[in-house]
């Protein structure tokens, strides 16, 4: 069974950064790059599902400052059979298994790479708006010379997703 | 023109959307080239027929789900029926993209459903289940998969590789145009080109799932030669009239493409012809020569090897080759040697660098007769591309049919005509001996012969034969042909194909299932035992002078078929065994068969009398 950090995790990461959000970013450079794009098409992007950024992203947020805690075996100790351990041993166990883990796998590495590209994607979110609220006009002349910030914030996006995907796929046994 | 290729992708992301809005969907064919094709989108049904220059296939979109009350649940019958059902006429999915996850649950204002926790479970991964179901299918698991999915695959790579997945496509938002043809041509059952590299139309014609795959396997071959700097050797296994030259022209376009692209030197296709012509004829034309190598050897002339550089050798009729001429052959198929001397050259031999492409029809190559083992061991027998003889394409016989028509129609100046339906039946049902030749050559003769006429009938079909598609093929005296070994060696092992018949139910409750089958299942169980019995007279054939296709030994034939060489009265077990399995065969299909008919002969079958079985038979019939 999944624990809600892999649900939610999967929920932000596989439903709606990959398939979403990153999915229609691609679409929207290869439509950039055809001689006559449907013009809806690019309107609907900018206006509809760029933003979406803005509304979602804290949810990365909450995924890495939640990881260690979600994720760490010490989880064990909250359902049986582990949940039946004398509570002397559940005063140190826990916690021993919590270190063990975090000495073999890098979580804390992954953890900090994640909030580190989550901010450079921010960044690069925040400079492609600011040069959005230039562009009055969403014609393709005034959006083709977008196309180097949209790349800029599709790698940082991608650099998120892939860390993300690092994370562990179950609570693991140490 | 051809039909575009066509791809069902079954994805919860798109079509699940119950606003029908779908963008998503939008998206992604506008990312891969890819035309909607889906009966629930909105757009210009002639849309379809339009080649446009950015669309590499047709797409039908699956979302493998279905709205239960306001809820989305998986939909695994539904889904099965849309693969199964694009699957049973041309033009059937080239290729099938296949999601791992689906979201199911209630579904919000957005047309999303919620998700449920076991969705994102890789145990319960609902694209597995559907991949298992399809593989499970012994028509399904001939459709080519690939995984479409953003999930981790590490923990159930082994599951999906071991149900018939061909790749793993990790990032649909990656998925462009250009990854779209990789697939397309790595994967794919999908036709040739229309025209070949020098812009002439092909006669590669045909749709049908065995070609599919040639064709298919043909491409992957042409691949790894192009990547190979000293390139490949390639043997094609096919009846005469196959088109097995049409297939090594289609593995050298698809190979100096591929060079060409990659800005390697290209060369030309070379031909090198071996039936029938001495030995000294065949070394000159692949080896070429030096002046005054042997009288009226005027010039320093360049054999077909060497003209082939970086591009393609085809070697038709390789079963021909004379013992004499091996070491030749040896030193040019050898990958680490690739080199061929002229006659009367003192200089060192000539490094080449191309694909060596060897057709036969000879069984005798699979058996090893008259080569030696390391001709064998380089010609690459157990990656031999089979061509499949036109009794196996039925469904391509009517478009070459027309395509000859078209074709000789135009040459002969005559008249356009249409085929009967009794001529289209007439055509189905042959067998077609001489395979696509033989077909060419009667619409030659039914166009010639009436060239005024706008109907081609039945009595324009001059057939040689009354073979029926069905019947037995005869066997040729050298030995086995391709075609009728890959009849007789199915892609079950015999322990599944035994597991299968062991475990079949028949449905009580279906009429069609029960009514008259007896008569059916009996022939198909002498069949397969009269099938048994060919293959173990052939493999304990033993040659000797003035029999180069063996003779057959029916008493060590079988004590092996029985598994036990002490038996007793092992002649008398012998006849006896023969005999009981050839009786319950017609005689007319022994007689197709060189191999069965000298048994026949040997051991001939009783006069019909009424056995006790009959007797007991019968009363048992009687008291019913």
């Amino acid at each position: 069974m999944l624990n809600d950090w892999q649900d939610r995790r999967s929920k932000f990461n596989h439903d709606w950064l990959k398939n979403g959000f990153l999915a229609n970013l691609n679409t929207f450079l290869v439509r950039l790059g055809k001689k006559s794009p449907v013009q809806e098409d690019l309107e609907f992007f900018i206006r509809e599902e760029l933003p979406e950024w803005e509304r979602r992203i804290a949810e990365a947020d909450w995924l890495f400052k939640t990881v260690e805690d979600e994720m760490s075996p010490k989880r064990y100790f909250d359902v049986p059979p582990l949940v039946h351990c004398g509570e002397e041993t559940k005063q140190w166990l826990p916690e021993l298994v919590h270190t063990l883990w975090l000495d073999r796998y890098p979580v804390q590495k992954l953890r900090t790479d994640g909030s580190a590209a989550l901010s450079r994607a921010n960044s690069e979110y925040a400079a492609l708006k600011t040069a959005l609220q230039r562009t009055r006009i969403l014609s393709l002349e005034r959006l083709r010379p977008l196309k180097s910030r949209l790349v800029a914030l599709r790698d940082a996006a991608s650099d998120l997703r892939d860390i993300l995907s690092a994370f562990d796929q179950d609570v693991r046994r140490i | 023109m051809n039909a575009l290729p066509r791809v069902l992708v079954i994805d919860d992301d798109f079509g699940r959307d119950w606003s029908g809005a779908n963008r998503k969907r939008k998206g992604f064919c506008d990312r891969a080239g890819l035309l909607d094709i889906t009966s629930d989108f909105e757009q210009d049904r002639k849309k379809i027929h339009e080649r446009k220059e950015d669309v590499l296939a047709a797409a039908v979109f699956c979302s493998g789900l279905r709205n239960v009350n306001g809820s989305a649940e998986h939909d695994l019958e539904g889904t099965l029926d849309i693969i199964r059902r694009g699957w049973s006429e041309w033009p059937r999915w080239g290729l099938v993209f296949l999601d791992l996850k689906f979201i199911t649950g209630k579904i919000g204002p957005d047309g999303d459903p919620e998700g449920r926790k076991c969705d994102a479970d890789p145990k319960e991964f609902f694209g597995l289940t559907i991949l298992e179901r399809m593989f499970r299918d012994p028509v399904m698991k001939e459709i080519p998969v690939v995984i479409l999915s953003g999930m981790e695959r590490n923990r159930i790579e082994e599951r999906f590789a071991n149900h018939g997945a061909l790749d793993f496509e990790p990032k649909k938002e990656e998925l462009g145009d250009a990854r779209l043809s990789e697939l397309l041509d790595a994967h794919g059952l999908i036709e040739a080109e229309a025209v070949d590299v020098n812009g002439r139309r092909t006669a590669l014609v045909g749709h049908s799932v065995s070609f599919l795959k040639c064709l298919r396997e043909a491409r992957r071959r042409a691949r790894r030669a192009a990547e190979n700097d000293v390139g490949d050797n390639i043997l094609i296994l096919g009846e005469s009239g196959t088109g097995k030259q049409l297939i090594a022209e289609y593995l050298h376009g698809r190979a100096m493409g591929i060079k060409s692209r990659r800005g390697k030197p290209i060369g030309q296709f070379r031909t090198l012809f071996t039936q029938g012509a001495p030995e000294t004829l065949i070394d000159d034309r692949l080896s070429g020569h030096m002046k005054g190598a042997f009288t009226g050897a005027k010039s320093d002339e360049p054999g077909e090897a060497e003209q082939a550089d970086n591009g393609t050798l085809f070697i038709d009729e390789f079963g021909c080759i004379p013992p004499i001429l091996q070491p030749k052959f040896l030193r040019l198929l050898d990958k680490n040697t690739r080199e061929i001397q002229r006659l009367g050259a003192n200089s060192e031999p000539r490094k080449v660098r191309l694909q060596v492409v060897m057709a036969t029809n000879e069984m005798d190559v699979l058996h090893g007769g008259g080569f030696r083992g390391d001709i064998l061991a380089r010609i690459g027998i157990g990656e031999a591309i089979g061509l499949p003889p036109l009794r196996d394409r039925q469904e391509d016989i009517l478009s070459l049919a027309n395509l000859f028509l078209r074709k000789y129609e135009r040459e002969f100046k005559a008249q356009k005509r249409e085929i009967s339906e009794a001529a289209k039946k007439k055509l189905l049902e042959y067998g077609w001996p001489g395979n696509v030749r033989e077909l060419e050559d009667a619409m030659i003769a039914a166009v010639d012969n009436s060239r005024g006429l706008r109907a081609l009938t039945p009595n324009h079909l001059k057939l040689k034969g009354i073979v029926s598609r069905t019947s037995t093929p005869r066997l040729e005296t050298s030995g086995l042909t391709s075609s009728q070994i890959s009849q007789e060696t199915s892609s079950l092992t015999l322990d599944e194909l035994l597991r299968l018949v062991e475990s079949f139910q028949f449905d009580p409750y279906n009429h069609a299932h029960i009514d008259g089958v007896w008569n059916r299942l009996e022939a198909a169980h002498a069949r397969m035992l009269k099938n048994y019995l060919r293959a173990a007279l052939i493999s304990e054939r033993r040659k000797r002078p003035g029999k180069p296709e063996g003779e057959p030994k029916p008493v060590p034939t079988v004590l092996r078929m029985l598994g036990d060489p002490k038996k007793k009265n092992q002649k008398y077990l012998a006849g006896r065994i023969i005999r009981k399995i050839l009786s319950a065969i017609p005689r007319e299909e022994i007689f197709s068969d060189p191999v069965l008919r000298e048994m026949e002969e040997r051991y001939p079958r009783e006069v019909d009398k009424p056995g006790k079985d009959d007797v007991e038979g019968r009363a048992d019939a009687t008291s019913d």
